[in-house]
């Protein structure tokens, strides 16, 4: 029990973040997480595929939670300032665990930063592949590739709702509409308990609609190829806005009217789930939320211009199809996804600057989306009227509101800091992307870097060019794999958690 | 006009003011003309086109002389607009290779606003005169820069005095600058004529003692003004690479210095308080970009065997401060260097220089409240009863001024992607050859004021490819670029026309 005593004394001297007692939060949630292997394993027996290497991982995972349990102390209450560390390290540590299956049993990723950047991708609900041959993984361990989204998707809901907010990042507390139970002085664990209690029935409910639509699509023969094990692993990458499908083709070989299903339920895993919550329970009309028409807009808007595009250029005729290909894509790529129903990057250079742009902006705030989401980006551009206005009438006192509410100065501010750091994120990671590829000497056009770190730190998952939605980030250099990783872990945190751990201040007192 | 809310009369008036002086300025360009036995009517047609236009426009608005800030950022707006089109006569007259309306104009517009950016593909055949003026718009665009930056914006609230003027010990010392814009500007105006004087003695005396052949007083003149507004133009094809290595580092030298706040430079060198300097965090934080800018060029060069020796080490700080600064010199063609160097050069072209200037692009003192801004919010996100206050150079900078620093940044990077995107739509369109690095680089190279760009449109290389559309893109962002956008978006915006 030294160790008990050595992080005791650690507590001690770091009086401003109470490091065991995040910790013991960590382990918690890490013993729980062994639980979902349990699932691989029976599908595993199911297929007579090799279940052990989902024991193995399972009891490695239950171990270690216990064990970190064990060592650190239950401490008292975890405060705001313990929940950076905490959401930091559980990602990091949950893509570990994830990993550990691919690293015993999937010879594509026996490198450990491939299988790391997998899970990693999983369960930040990304949905970017270093696999070249999808088709090849047994069916157990593709469905755990799927499976991983849609735990990182629960963790997502709880994290967007209820954590973040707490922690102020990005000016949250104020943006989110959330369904936040109790006052802010609660202890961060209940909210969270609260919140997964509330919203996880919406996650879990609209899991089962869309497998049960998607199941019956199959079964009444409108899609030959959507079986229920197809209806399921796209629904893990669906509702948790992920993106890896089992199909080394990702949508294209479904039929119309499943990719309009599935089109549909990522519209709706990008919008808030407080909003979903408060439709089902309250019967509150979702349209009255200024962030979720302004989500409607722009999903119409730029599936127009991609529809007029692809016609114009020939790509598709005039129909249904252009209409479809226009829209799914559009959804998948703004609500983060990265599902796709044909090869986008082979498109023209219009789309796929309308597909950059969407990469950045994201699905709506409160939902498993990524990105800069659609409340700040209109926070940003109120704040830029406001400034102009008030360059002409200095003496004018302009509030900026938000559902008619007045949003606080304070909040203004951390929502323009965040732009600064996701900018800031999004061309360094492009920057080092494209100096280390042309050190490595990899053929690929400058553009697809500023994609791929666009596509990373947004969580969506494809980027152009060779790493397209049919495409593979296998070519990048292990160096780039871990800047991906790094831009994967810290856009899904919202950056600011993470970067409040490089600050000095931060475990002073 | 009465349902304005704008005076338009009265910011016509003042254009009409400034025609009749830019008239005066033909002169120049006439004298050398006949003194060179090259035609001067071009010359004489546009002075007398430009005085008639001045006076006509102050006839027509006589009476409507007083000017209050809202009238301002039209006036600013207008100015680099009308100026470049009247100064644009003398290439339209009788320069074959700017013969096209777009062309003339954008080199005009590059010239009034010290980009340096051209759309000629050879210099060496103009006209000395002609060549001549062309680098006067730079040195007579910096003397506008120069009220702009120190004296206009600051009013307009765009900037903010208090960048400016952070840690000059209150307001005394700005009263005794001057308290009109009138006598701040006069006082700047001495001592850009005095450091221009400096140089081009510096220059010519490299030439009169044959330290370098090619340089004489008229190329010390032409390059001494091209450096001290920043600009970039060059009276050679090959830009400095046709002059001799000692006359490469005495333009560094000048252009270093051109680049520091002017306000800082008064006080330093006329008012000899050159304590100021070590105090002062903007300056601290120039320096040090342009040492690690140069350091990090250099390495690659060095690195990728693109040079070496002496001619590395200068050539890598050369184009680097050349860069940095919006300048736009060149003494060797950078775009052969390797892609890492390039982008190196990209990223500092969005470093710019101090305010106060007669640099553009996004300016270290923003950069630097950026850092602190940052740093703050991240406290604060832990610590949240903290209140912060942020200083400059010890002084505290008030929220307002840094909320528009702030917002400066996503308004500066839109307008570029806006840019390059469009660089690269058009070129599809009228099948050029153009890379989306080379996009990205000339929509940088015009918005934040520096010139050269990479690809054809590099050092020794030439815009002339673009199609007129692109042109006009570019131009727009110069324009853009040296208003520091916010006066155009208020042009846009409906509440500034209402009274």
């Amino acid at each position: 029990m030294s160790a008990t005593i050595g992080l005791q004394a650690l507590r001690r001297n770091t009086a401003g973040v109470d490091v065991s007692g995040a910790l013991n939060l960590v382990g918690t949630l890490i013993k729980y997480l062994s639980a979902a292997f349990l699932f691989p394993t029976v599908l595993a027996l199911g297929y007579g595929e090799p279940a052990w290497p989902y024991v193995a991982s399972g009891m490695i995972v239950l171990a270690f939670g216990l064990v970190l349990e064990r060592v650190t102390s239950r401490g008292g209450v975890i405060r705001a300032q313990e929940g950076f560390l905490v959401v930091s390290v559980v990602w990091a540590l949950a893509a570990w665990a994830v990993a550990l299956p691919y690293l015993f049993a999937e010879p594509q990723l026996r490198n450990p930063i491939d299988a790391y950047f997998e899970a990693m991708s999983g369960i930040t609900t990304t949905g970017a592949t270093t696999l070249i041959d999808i088709a090849a993984l047994d069916q157990s361990m593709a469905m755990w590739r799927q499976f991983s989204q849609w735990i990182g998707g629960m963790g997502i809901v709880v994290l967007a709702l209820a954590i973040l907010p707490r922690l102020r990042v990005g000016g949250s507390r104020q943006l989110v509409e959330s369904e936040m139970p109790g006052p802010e002085y609660e202890p961060l664990k209940t909210t969270i308990r609260d919140t997964a209690r509330r919203l996880w029935l919406v996650y879990v409910g609209l899991s089962a609609l869309m497998t049960l639509i998607l199941c019956i699509l199959g079964w009444t023969g409108i899609d030959d190829l959507m079986t229920e094990y197809q209806a399921a692993a796209h629904m893990f990458a669906a509702m948790p806005t992920g993106g890896f499908s089992p199909q080394p083709r990702s949508l294209e070989p479904f039929a119309p009217a499943s990719q309009w299903v599935i089109g549909v339920f990522m519209l709706l895993a990008g919008a808030n789930f407080a909003l979903h919550y408060r439709a089902v329970v309250r019967r509150a009309s979702p349209f009255r939320d200024e962030e979720f028409r302004l989500y409607l807009a722009f999903i119409f808007v730029a599936t127009a211009g991609i529809f007029l595009e692809l016609l114009r250029a020939d790509i598709f005729a005039a129909g249904e199809g252009a209409l479809r290909n226009a829209f799914v894509n559009v959804v998948s790529i703004m609500t983060t996804t990265g599902f796709a129903t044909s090869d986008f990057a082979l498109w023209t250079g219009a789309t796929s600057f309308i597909f950059v742009v969407l990469m950045l902006i994201g699905g709506c705030a409160g939902s498993t989306a990524g990105a800069i989401k659609v409340v700040r980006v209109s926070l940003l551009a109120k704040a830029l009227h406001r400034e102009v206005d008030q360059t002409i009438h200095r003496e004018a006192v302009v509030p900026l509101s938000v559902n008619g509410r007045i949003v606080d100065e304070r909040t203004v501010r951390a929502v323009l800091g965040f732009l600064l750091f996701y900018l800031l994120l999004f061309l360094g990671g492009a920057f080092v992307l494209a100096i280390e590829e042309a050190r490595a000497g990899l053929e690929a056009a400058p553009f697809v870097h500023v994609a791929t770190s666009a596509t990373m730190l947004g969580n969506v998952g494809p980027s152009l060019g060779f790493a397209g939605p049919m495409g593979s980030m296998d070519p990048y250099s292990p160096f780039s794999k871990s800047v991906m990783i790094l831009l994967m872990w810290a856009g899904r945190l919202e950056i600011i958690p993470v970067a409040v751990l490089l600050t000095r201040r931060y475990w002073r007192a | 006009m009465t349902a304005l809310g704008v005076d338009v009369g009265a910011a016509l008036n003042l254009i009409g003011a400034l025609l009749r002086y830019l008239s005066l300025a033909f002169l120049v360009p006439a004298v050398l003309a006949l003194g060179y036995d090259e035609p001067v009517w071009p010359f004489a047609v546009s002075g007398v086109i430009t005085a008639a236009a001045g006076v006509g426009l102050g006839a027509m608005t006589h009476g409507r002389e007083r000017i209050g800030p809202r009238e301002g950022f039209l006036i600013v707006a207008l100015v680099w607009l009308l100026i470049p089109a009247f100064g644009a006569l003398p290439f339209l007259l009788d320069e074959p290779q700017l013969s096209n309306p777009m062309d003339a104009f954008f080199e005009a517009v590059s010239g009034f606003t010290a980009t340096g950016a051209t759309v000629l593909t050879d210099i060496d055949a103009l006209p000395k005169a002609m060549a001549m003026w062309r680098q006067l718009t730079h040195w007579l665009g910096g003397m506008g820069i120069i009220v702009l930056a120190v004296a206009v914006l600051p009013r307009l609230r765009i900037g903010g005095r208090q960048l400016l003027e952070s840690e000059l010990a209150g307001p005394q010392e700005v009263e005794r600058l001057g308290a009109t814009i009138r006598e701040t500007a006069r006082r700047l105006w001495v001592l850009y004529i005095g450091l221009t004087v400096v140089a081009i003695l510096a220059l010519a005396s490299l030439g009169w003692s044959g330290a370098d052949p090619a340089m004489n007083l008229y190329e010390g003149v032409a390059h001494a003004w091209s450096a001290l507004a920043l600009g970039g133009f060059s009276t050679k094809n090959l830009s400095l690479a046709a002059f001799q290595p000692i006359t490469q580092w005495v333009i560094l030298g000048f252009i270093v210095l051109a680049g520091i706040n002017f306000l800082r430079l008064y006080r330093v060198i006329v008012q000899r308080h050159a304590s100021l300097v070590a105090r002062d965090e903007e300056l601290r934080l120039y320096l040090t970009f342009l040492v690690v800018g140069s350091a990090l060029v250099l390495i690659e060069v060095l690195a990728g065997g693109f040079l070496s020796g002496a001619e590395a080490v200068r050539s890598s700080i050369f184009q680097a401060v050349s860069i940095m600064t919006t300048t736009g010199f060149a003494t060797s063609d950078y775009t052969r260097w390797g892609a890492l160097a390039l982008m190196t050069l990209l990223v500092l072209m969005f470093i710019g220089t101090s305010a106060g200037s007669t640099g553009g692009s996004i300016k270290v003192v923003r950069h630097l409240l950026v850092w602190k801004l940052i740093r703050r919010e991240l406290t604060q996100t832990v610590h949240r009863e903290e209140v912060l206050p942020i200083r400059l150079s010890g002084a505290v900078v008030d929220e307002r001024a840094l909320r528009s620093v702030v917002i400066f940044f996503p308004i500066y990077m839109g307008l570029f992607a806006l840019g390059a995107v469009l660089l690269a739509i058009d070129a599809r369109r009228s099948h050029l050859a153009l890379g989306a690095f080379d996009a990205i680089g000339a929509a940088a190279a015009c918005l934040g004021n520096i010139g050269p760009a990479f690809g054809f449109a590099g050092p020794f290389g030439s815009y002339e490819p673009f199609s007129d559309l692109s042109t006009g893109v570019l131009t727009g962002l110069m324009w853009l670029g040296r208003l520091e956008i916010i006066p155009v978006a208020v042009l846009l915006s409906r509440r500034y026309w209402r009274a």
